[in-house]
């Protein structure tokens, strides 16, 4: 329509700027006009460093226990106040964040590369090799992804690397499918066809432009794919499968302050409030970044 | 004039429409005035982005707005700004008295419902009938443009691009509107089926007899259609006559440009002479006449004087005679 | 459309069989013996010697693997609860309607709330209302089931005591559990129908039902929101198949006899045959779930409905 030929120009401008300017430092200043996004950021970014300098800001040691002194309420010496067994519970946030962060983290690099590359590969080159690939993702997309985090948990035992490697094998099954609908999707595209007519080698087309293309879709999805995982690495170690105390995690915490919830609720809020906020934070910049990779999205 | 008798359906009087999107703002159109006669076809021609959809669509007041917004102007039907009107009132001239055919078939019906029961739902909308004698008429719009009626209850994608474009027009006619503006409506079909579209439309503005605004860049439709012409560039209109004026004797710098550049079956030796740059980006017009930076008798003064369109012989009206000073 | 169905069930059996290994191999090599957890702290090496041998744990994986098999498929049975001695398929099967009540409320009450707020917001877009409703829906979405479940229990039964915190009965057991799982979802399908619907209606098709002279109610309620119904089912489909898979953590804040509780004991006391029943069938549910939203999608769009009637079609034509 005409109407779009309006807007084209607009577009026109824009893409004489990528030539000027590269695709990271549009995005950056698409994600810097949004509000809610940098709100996010900024969160996000205390939390992460006030995690990362744990072992320096702690007031106390995560693992001490004051026993005279267990379920306090906040107080000048303890500005959240103690758990059952008496030790810090701000101290015991800032370290339980490292855990609780890095198993986001790691565990969705982790899945997001691994899927990439199968789901890429797989869409690529398709035939049998996609359809091995796929009816076995199928199994693993078959159990709900909550529930396929539990049981390999259940079978590796407790703790932090294990909750790792369940939450990156749960997370494979949507990151491949994503990667292998993206390079599909990509490689019909007239500019495929283009890169083989000049004759660009094969492993080249799949790395410069199924990927480079699909990226912006896999890159968003890890985003909220980390918030997604620090919940999930919460409610394991909720039902009692993930990091395991005297280690401080947040879902741990929440969980040990269930039993005391009626009397003394700040053991279970105050860790309750801090995943909510990192999960809304990335949940606000994975939206921003939705929508500056996504310039048609912009309303 | 000329009749004493014309009657003046639609008038459009200094109409400014501008896009605002982030810090940009685009001036689509830009003071535009014309008239239209009961029954008379008027062609709106111009290059992509010169503003002519947003004409028809400030004329039925479907701007998508934001980022559109109308600035200024006047659109006068019946007596009646259409402007000023609020939007029920707006409602009941929509599909009734005032209808439109869009340009791109694919897209323009609603893939979830059967394309007859589509065209029922805006006969029922501005008709007192009942189901069943809004869906008789449905059928008989759907035969009129050549369409088995048995195809009622089938969906857009069961319908080829020219069918389907049949459908947009029998929807566009169903309550028998005073004026049709047709925009770009052969541009998405192919070329044997852009010919069958345009014979049913001239047959059917005949039969019905009502007035039309057709929107193309394609100078052989306007040729065979149209009453009068105007030329639209950077949301202007630069030159505007009857049908003869624009083919026998264009008198702006663009419109002898798009003639040029039209390829001709009796001069096959001759090269396409193509308008010199770019149509101009609306979110950063030129200063003074906007055609002046590709305009080939440009002087030094066109870029700081906006020259006013004036009447250079009865009903011919452009915004620049260079051309025929040098005798061209 | 029935072959279509068929072939799809038909679809689903290897799948299941390979949840079955793959569950049966995440339990075989898990940590932790049955015989131990089954006999208790104090029993002698002996004693829990017998009951290997009684439960078969002595034989290798494939005849483990073969003997389940072979039981599923002869008898039809998921096999016997270490713990209880119970038939798993109809222990399976009761709690599993508790879980099931559950996840049907909970996602039903997300698609109302979610949708209409969704729709509100899309109409209003860009207006305070808009931004409220947005604002709440991304806290929402950001909100854990299972903080917002202590939080309410905290609320409503801990300290006001107007509903229980936990147990199965009568409608007052729900709504807490209901209302904790469902808050999420609702803020993600508010979002979700939200974008849907700002995207329908920036098409053609919107501009010309404008055109023909349909009011805003119309546009909004027939034209758009049939068009977004799509991602929207999509959406509520594997909301459904979420909280099912969720009900782990959902049962256990709320002590609901349900299958989450069920694994979750069963885990526990490594009662494998419960743990391997329970998730197959929820796996066999979540390709239901899948399954019936694919056969929607036809009922809503004729373009996919007309791609399942092809084959008949075509051959019809060729009469």
């Amino acid at each position: 329509m005409e109407q779009n030929g309006t807007y084209s120009f607009l577009y026109t401008e824009d893409d004489e700027s990528v030539k000027k300017e590269s695709m990271f430092r549009i995005t950056m200043k698409r994600l810097l006009k949004n509000k809610m996004a940098v709100l996010g950021g900024i969160i996000l970014i205390i939390i992460v460093l006030a995690s990362l300098l744990a072992p320096w800001i702690s007031p106390y040691d995560y693992t001490y226990q004051e026993l005279y002194n267990v379920n306090a309420g906040p107080s000048a010496e303890h500005w959240l106040g103690t758990d059952s067994l008496g030790r810090d519970i701000l101290s015991r946030l800032l370290h339980g964040g490292r855990n609780s962060l890095t198993i986001g983290i790691v565990s969705t690099l982790l899945s997001a590369l691994a899927g990439t590359a199968l789901g890429a590969t797989a869409g690529y080159y398709g035939g049998a090799y996609d359809n091995v690939v796929m009816r076995i993702l199928d199994v693993f997309q078959a159990v709900p992804s909550m529930l396929l985090a539990i049981a390999i948990s259940a079978t590796l035992g407790t703790g932090y690397i294990n909750c790792i490697i369940a939450l990156t094998i749960s997370g494979i099954p949507g990151s491949a499918r994503m990667a292998r609908a993206s390079c599909m999707g990509v490689r019909n595209q007239d500019y495929i066809e283009a890169a083989v007519s000049i004759n660009a080698s094969e492993p080249r087309i799949i790395f410069k432009h199924v990927l480079m293309n699909a990226l912006a879709p896999i890159f968003v999805m890890a985003t909220m794919g980390v918030a997604s995982n620090i919940l999930m690495s919460a409610s394991l170690s909720f039902v009692g499968l993930g990091v395991q105390p005297p280690e401080a995690e947040w879902g741990a915490m929440v969980s040990a302050g269930r039993n005391v919830l009626r009397y003394y609720p700040h053991i279970c809020i105050s860790p309750a409030i801090i995943i909510m906020l990192t999960v809304l934070s990335i949940n606000m910049l994975g939206d921003g970044l939705r929508d500056a990779l996504d310039p048609r999205l912009k309303q | 004039m000329e009749k004493e008798t014309k009657q003046i359906l639609l008038k459009i009087n200094d109409l400014a429409v501008q896009y605002t999107s982030g810090d940009s703002v685009v001036s689509a159109v830009n003071g535009v005035s014309f008239e239209l006669e009961k029954g008379e076809t008027l062609g709106l021609v111009g290059e992509t982005g010169a503003g002519k959809t947003t004409i028809a669509k400030t004329i039925l007041r479907i701007l998508p707005d934001p980022p559109a917004k109308i600035r200024s102007g006047q659109v006068i039907y019946n007596g009646t700004d259409l402007l000023e009107m609020s939007e029920k009132e707006v409602r009941k001239i929509r599909g009734k008295k005032i209808s439109m055919i869009f340009q791109d078939p694919m897209t323009a019906l609603n893939p979830m419902f059967p394309v007859g029961k589509q065209i029922t739902e805006a006969i029922k909308i501005h008709e007192p009938l009942t189901t069943a004698q809004a869906k008789e008429r449905a059928v008989q719009m759907l035969e009129l443009v050549g369409i088995p009626g048995e195809r009622y209850g089938e969906y857009p994608h069961q319908f080829s691009g020219g069918m389907k474009q049949r459908v947009v027009i029998a929807l566009a006619i169903a309550c028998n509107p005073e004026l049709l503006i047709a925009d770009e409506p052969t541009t998405a079909l192919d070329v044997t089926i852009q010919a069958q579209v345009l014979e049913m439309m001239t047959q059917l503005k005949e039969k019905l007899s009502t007035s039309m605004i057709l929107i193309t860049h394609d100078l052989g439709i306007v040729a065979e259609m149209c009453d009068r012409v105007a030329i639209i560039y950077a949301g202007e209109i630069v030159e505007m006559g009857n049908r003869e004026h624009i083919f026998d004797e264009p008198v702006h710098p663009y419109t002898k440009g798009l003639f040029e550049a039209l390829p001709s079956v009796n001069m096959k030796a001759k090269r396409l002479k193509p308008i010199e740059g770019l149509t101009p980006d609306p979110a950063n017009l030129p200063k003074g006449c906007k055609f002046h930076p590709r305009c080939p008798y440009a002087t030094p003064q066109c870029a700081d004087r906006i020259p006013e369109l004036k009447e250079i012989t009865k009903g011919h009206w452009t915004r620049c005679s260079a051309s025929r000073k040098e005798g061209v | 459309m029935l072959k279509y169905i068929g072939k799809r069930i038909l679809m689903m059996i290897p799948v299941l069989v390979g949840v079955i290994v793959l569950i049966f191999t995440l339990m075989y090599f898990a940590k932790g013996d049955a015989a131990s957890a089954l006999a208790g702290a104090d029993a002698t090496a002996e004693e829990i010697q017998q009951i290997r041998a009684r439960l078969g744990l002595d034989d290798g994986y494939f005849v483990r693997l073969g003997n389940y098999f072979k039981q599923l498929l002869l008898e039809g049975n998921l096999g016997y609860s270490y713990r209880t001695g119970a038939s798993v398929s109809s222990e399976v099967i009761e709690r599993f309607s508790v879980s099931f009540e559950l996840a049907v409320f909970s996602v039903a009450f997300s698609i109302i709330f979610g949708t209409i707020m969704g729709i509100v917001a899309a109409v209003k877009q860009n207006t305070w209302i808009d931004n409220t409703a947005m604002l709440l829906a991304l806290i929402g979405a950001s909100m854990p089931g299972f903080l917002l479940g202590l939080l309410l229990s905290l609320v409503f039964a801990l300290k006001l005591h107007w509903l229980p915190s936990g147990g199965w009965g009568g409608w007052e057991y729900m709504v807490l559990p209901v209302l904790a799982f469902g808050v999420s979802h609702a803020g993600t399908m508010a979002r979700l129908t939200r974008s849907s619907m700002l995207e329908v209606v920036r098409q053609d098709y919107i501009v010309t039902a404008k055109a023909k002279g349909v009011s805003p109610f119309k546009i909004t309620f027939v034209h758009a929101l049939r068009n977004a119904l799509i991602p929207i089912t999509t959406q509520a489909g594997q909301m459904l198949g979420i909280t099912i898979g969720g009900v782990v953590v959902a049962e256990t804040i709320f002590s609901v006899p349900g299958i989450g509780t069920y694994i979750m004991t069963a885990i526990n006391s490594r009662d494998y045959p419960a743990v391997q029943g329970g998730i197959l069938f929820i796996a066999l549910v979540f390709g239901i779930i899948l399954l019936v939203v694919d056969i929607l999608y036809a009922f809503i769009d004729p373009r996919i409905g007309a791609q399942y009637r092809k084959h008949r079609r075509t051959s019809k034509r060729e009469e």
